[in-house]
C-alpha cells in the first residue's frame, strides 16, 4: 500500500485540539476507550472521507496516545491513511471474511483489539445513538458492566466551529450559491424537469470555478401540484407557465455542507404566495437578528414565529438545525423548547421551509453562523421570490 | 403516482404476512427505506428521521409512522392514504421525546400492545438507541428480531421492476459513457463528477434518473481505494481512474464499472485488464438457475488463480431497489459459503475490484438471470478505455 496522503482542509493540530475535547468528556464521565462509530464524528476526529459507513467502522481514541486508532475494512485502510491525519500503523484493516458473516463482523475484531490494546478493567464507551442493536449487544456480552454510552457527547462538541471550519463552511456555502443560480437560470417553461436537476447537480459537484463540490446531496426540487411536499424530487415531467417551484441545495465541501432553500415561480405569483413570501422574508430578518451570543435556539425560532403570526401564517416543522459535517447535525434545532445558549462560529441552517398544506408550500432558507456580536449568512444570494416571466 | 399497480404492493404485502405468519410475528415493524417503499410506495428522502411501517397479519394495508411535514410526499408517491398515515410533529425529534414513543402509542391504539413485533434490527437508521426506547415503551409485546425478512422477498424481480432497471441500465451506460469521454488530461476531477452527475439525471432523452446515491471515481493513486470521490486535481498523463456509476429509476440501481488510463497503459495493466475480464466472463457463463451464488464465485477465482490474482472481497450482490448508504439489496452474495441458488429474475451486480497495486482496476456488469443463464443491462464494452487526448 503505497497511497500517501491526500489534501485535508485542517493541520494536524487542530485534529489533536478536537480529541483534547473529546478526551475531556471522557475523563468526567470516567471513561478510558472511546469506540467512535457515528460517521460524521470519525470524520471530525480523524479526517477520515469514505464512503465506506455502510459496513462497521470504529475510530478507537483512548486516554493516552495522542492519535486515534481508526479500524475499517481492509479494502478502506488506503483511504483511511490517505484522508487522514492518522500513521500507517494507527490504520486497521479488518479482513474481509468478516463482510457478510452471520457470525462475526468487525465489532469482532475491534473487540479483540480492545484486548490487546488496554488493560481488562478497561472503561468502555460507545455512541448508541449511531450503532445498531445487534453491534450494542455484542460489545454489552463482551464488556459487560464496563460499557457506557457517549450518545450524542461528540455532537455537542461540533457544535462551536473553528476558523478553518468556517473556512470550508463558506466554500460550502458558495457552491450551494452557485447551483441556486443556476437554477434559477434554468427553469423555464417547456424544460425537463431531470434537466434542470441535472445541471443543479452538475455545479454542485464542479463547484464555482475555484473549487469543486466534493459530495453531492441531490437537489430537493418540487414543482406544482407537489409542493406540499417537502423530501421528494424531480418528476419525468416538465415544467410549466404558471408552476411554482420549491428548491432545496446543498453544497458540500469536505463532507461540510451548507444549504439554502428558494422558489421560483414560471408566472406572476399567487397573492398568497406574495403574502407568504413577504412574511416569510420578515420573519427570517427577525430571527437572524435575534440570533446572537446569548441568546438561546428557541428566543430565534420565537422571533420568526411571532412575525409569521402577525402576517397570519403559521409554520408546523422547526426553524432550522445545526449544521457541519454531513449537514445535519443533530445537537441543536431552532424551535421552542430548545435551550442551546448561542455561542460565536455555531453554525445553522434557518430552515424556514412551510409546508402549508397538501398542495401548498413554500421554501426559504438561508446557512449562517453565530459571530462575536450577531449572526452572519453563509450565502449571497438575493431574499427574493424569484419570477421568471 | 406510485410506481407500481395496486396488485403488485398487495402481492408483496401478502408474501410478507405468510412470512411473518410461518416465524410467528403478528406486526412487523419496517424502518428499512428500500423495504418502505418496497411495500407501500413511499419515496422521500426524510429517511434521517425515524420513519417505518407497521404491517399487521391481517390488515390488508400497513400503517405508515413518520414525521408530519412528509405526509404529501406520502401522498404523491404512495399507493397508502393520507388516513393511513400517523405523523409525528417535530417534537419528537429532539430529547427527551423520541419518535419511538409516538410509534408506541400507534401500536397501543392499534390493539398491539401485547403482540409479538418483528424489527429489522439489523438494518440502516434503526439504531440501538431507538431499538430500547421502543422495547422500553411497549413493556408487554415481545420484539423479536425481523431482519431481512422483506429483503428476501424482494429477491426476485417482477416484469415492471426489470422493466426500471433496463431503464436504469440504459442511463448507467449514457452516464459512463460520458464520465469516460470527459476525462481528458488538463481536466479537473471535480469536472468529470459534473458531467457524469448530469448524465446520471438527465442523461436519457426519455426518462430522468432519480436522485442519484454516492457515486465513486478515483483516480491515480486514489483507485486504491475503493470507496473514494473526487477531487480538485486535474488528470495527468500516466494515471488510471476507475468508475462505479449506478443511475436509478424509482430507486432501482443499475451499477457498472469501468477503467480508464490516461496516456499509454502500463503493459501490466493491460495484461490484468484481460484476465480480469476472462474472469468476469467465466463467472458470468456459470449463472444459470438452479446453480448457487458460490459456484459463481468459484468461477471466477479458477481464472483469477491462474493468473495470480488474488481477491479476498467478495465479488457481487444482489441489487435493486436501494437507499443511502447502499445499493446492494444485503441478501445474496456471490461468495464462498453463500449457498443461495439463482433463480430466473434474480439481479446481481458481479463486481470485480482489484486493489492493492497502487493501480486499481475495476470492471463490472449488473446482471439478470434469465430462463437459461443471464443478461447484462450494460452494452458497453468490457474492455480498459484508452483517453490520451
Amino acid at each position: 500500500m503505497t497511497l500517501g496522503k491526500g489534501i485535508n482542509p485542517f493541520e494536524t493540530a487542530e485534529f489533536l485540539r478536537r480529541l483534547g475535547n473529546v478526551r475531556t468528556e471522557m475523563a468526567q464521565q470516567g471513561v478510558e476507550v472511546l469506540l467512535v462509530s457515528d460517521a460524521a464524528n470519525i470524520t471530525y476526529l480523524s479526517g477520515y472521507i469514505a464512503d465506506s459507513a455502510y459496513v462497521p467502522q470504529v475510530l478507537v481514541v483512548d486516554a493516552v496516545n495522542d492519535e486515534p486508532v481508526l479500524v475499517v475494512r481492509k479494502m478502506d485502510a488506503p483511504a483511511g491513511f490517505h484522508t487522514s491525519f492518522l500513521s500507517r500503523d494507527r490504520v486497521l484493516g479488518y479482513p474481509e471474511s468478516l463482510i457478510g458473516n452471520s457470525e462475526a463482523d468487525g465489532y469482532d475484531y475491534v473487540l479483540s483489539y480492545l484486548d490487546t490494546a488496554f488493560r481488562p478493567s478497561a472503561i468502555v464507551a460507545a455512541e448508541k445513538s449511531a450503532l445498531l442493536y445487534r453491534a450494542v449487544t455484542k460489545l454489552e456480552r463482551r464488556l459487560g458492566s464496563r460499557l457506557r454510552d457517549f450518545s450524542t457527547r461528540i455532537g455537542r462538541i461540533r457544535l462551536v466551529k473553528s476558523d478553518s471550519e468556517i473556512a470550508v463552511m463558506q466554500q460550502a456555502a458558495a457552491i450551494a450559491d452557485s447551483a441556486i443560480m443556476r437554477a434559477v437560470e434554468v427553469i423555464r417553461p417547456g424544460v425537463r424537469e431531470c434537466e434542470a436537476a441535472g445541471e443543479i447537480l452538475k455545479v454542485q459537484a464542479a463547484g464555482p470555478p475555484l473549487f469543486g463540490g466534493t459530495h453531492v446531496v441531490p437537489p430537493l426540487i418540487s414543482s406544482t401540484p407537489r409542493i406540499g411536499t417537502p423530501h421528494i424530487y424531480w418528476s419525468d415531467g416538465r415544467f410549466e407557465q404558471g408552476m411554482q417551484v420549491n428548491m432545496e441545495i446543498v453544497g458540500c465541501r469536505y463532507l461540510y455542507a451548507a444549504g439554502i432553500m428558494r422558489v421560483i415561480s414560471l408566472g406572476t405569483p399567487s397573492g398568497r404566495l406574495q403574502r407568504l413570501h413577504e412574511a416569510e422574508l420578515e420573519g427570517m430578518i427577525s430571527a437572524l437578528d435575534a440570533a446572537k451570543p446569548g441568546a438561546t435556539c428557541a428566543d430565534v425560532a420565537h422571533a420568526f414565529h411571532r412575525v409569521l403570526r402577525k402576517h397570519g401564517f403559521h409554520k408546523e416543522s422547526r426553524c432550522g438545525y445545526s449544521i457541519g459535517i454531513n449537514f445535519l447535525e443533530t445537537s441543536a434545532s431552532i424551535q421552542a423548547g430548545d435551550q442551546t445558549v448561542l455561542e460565536p462560529n455555531m453554525t445553522f441552517h434557518l430552515m424556514l421551509g412551510n409546508w402549508v398544506d397538501d398542495d401548498f408550500g413554500y421554501t426559504f432558507s438561508e446557512s449562517f453562523r453565530v459571530t462575536q456580536t450577531g449572526a452572519a449568512s453563509l450565502s449571497k444570494v438575493p431574499r427574493q421570490l424569484f419570477v421568471t416571466n | 403516482m406510485p410506481a407500481f399497480s395496486l396488485d403488485e404492493y398487495q402481492t408483496r404485502i401478502e408474501l410478507v404476512q405468510a412470512r411473518m405468519r410461518a416465524s410467528g410475528i403478528d406486526v412487523l415493524w419496517v424502518t428499512s427505506p428500500p423495504n418502505m417503499n418496497y411495500l407501500s410506495g413511499y419515496d422521500a428522502w426524510s429517511f434521517y428521521v425515524h420513519q417505518g411501517l407497521l404491517v399487521g397479519l391481517d390488515e390488508p394495508r400497513p400503517i405508515w409512522i413518520g414525521r408530519k411535514i412528509d405526509i404529501p410526499c406520502l401522498r404523491h408517491t404512495s399507493f397508502l392514504k393520507p388516513e393511513q398515515a400517523s405523523g409525528y410533529g417535530d417534537e419528537f425529534l429532539s430529547p427527551p421525546a423520541h419518535a419511538m414513543d409516538f410509534v408506541a402509542s400507534v401500536v397501543h391504539s392499534k390493539g398491539w400492545a401485547r403482540s409479538v413485533i418483528g424489527v429489522e434490527i439489523d438494518a440502516p437508521y434503526f439504531t440501538a438507541l431507538a431499538y430500547e426506547r421502543l422495547r422500553s415503551s411497549l413493556p408487554h409485546c415481545r420484539l423479536v428480531d425481523a431482519d431481512r425478512l422483506v429483503n428476501w422477498v424482494r429477491i426476485v424481480k417482477s416484469p415492471r421492476e426489470l422493466e426500471y432497471l433496463n431503464q436504469a441500465g440504459e442511463i448507467t451506460d449514457i452516464a459512463m459513457k460520458v464520465g469516460i469521454e470527459a476525462i481528458a488530461p488538463g481536466v479537473r476531477h471535480c469536472d468529470v463528477a459534473g458531467v457524469v452527475y448530469q448524465a446520471l439525471i438527465s442523461g436519457h432523452p426519455e426518462f430522468c434518473g432519480d436522485a442519484p446515491d454516492y457515486q465513486t471515481m478515483p483516480k491515480g493513486r486514489r483507485t486504491d481505494a475503493p470507496h473514494l470521490t473526487w477531487t480538485d486535481e486535474r488528470y495527468t498523463i500516466g494515471e488510471g481512474c476507475t468508475l462505479e456509476l449506478g443511475a436509478n429509476r424509482f430507486r432501482y440501481h443499475a451499477p457498472l464499472s469501468r477503467t480508464v488510463y490516461v496516456g499509454k497503459a502500463p503493459k501490466r495493466l493491460v495484461a490484468l485488464s484481460e484476465f480480469v475480464r476472462e474472469g468476469l466472463e467465466s463467472a458470468l457463463s456459470a449463472v444459470k438457475p438452479g446453480v448457487s451464488c458460490e459456484s459463481i464465485e468459484a468461477a471466477w477465482r479458477r481464472v483469477a488463480a491462474r493468473a495470480g490474482i488474488e481477491k479476498e472481497s467478495r465479488i457481487g450482490y444482489s441489487v435493486g431497489l436501494g437507499y443511502p448508504p447502499d445499493w446492494g439489496e444485503r441478501t445474496a452474495s456471490l461468495m464462498p459459503g453463500d449457498q443461495t441458488v439463482l433463480s430466473p429474475d434474480m439481479v446481481f451486480h458481479l463486481i470485480l475490484g482489484i486493489w492493492g497495486n497502487d493501480q486499481g482496476y475495476e470492471l463490472s456488469e449488473t446482471f439478470r438471470v434469465t430462463q437459461s443463464g443471464y443478461s447484462c443491462f450494460s452494452k458497453l464494452p468490457r474492455t480498459l478505455f484508452l483517453r490520451d487526448r
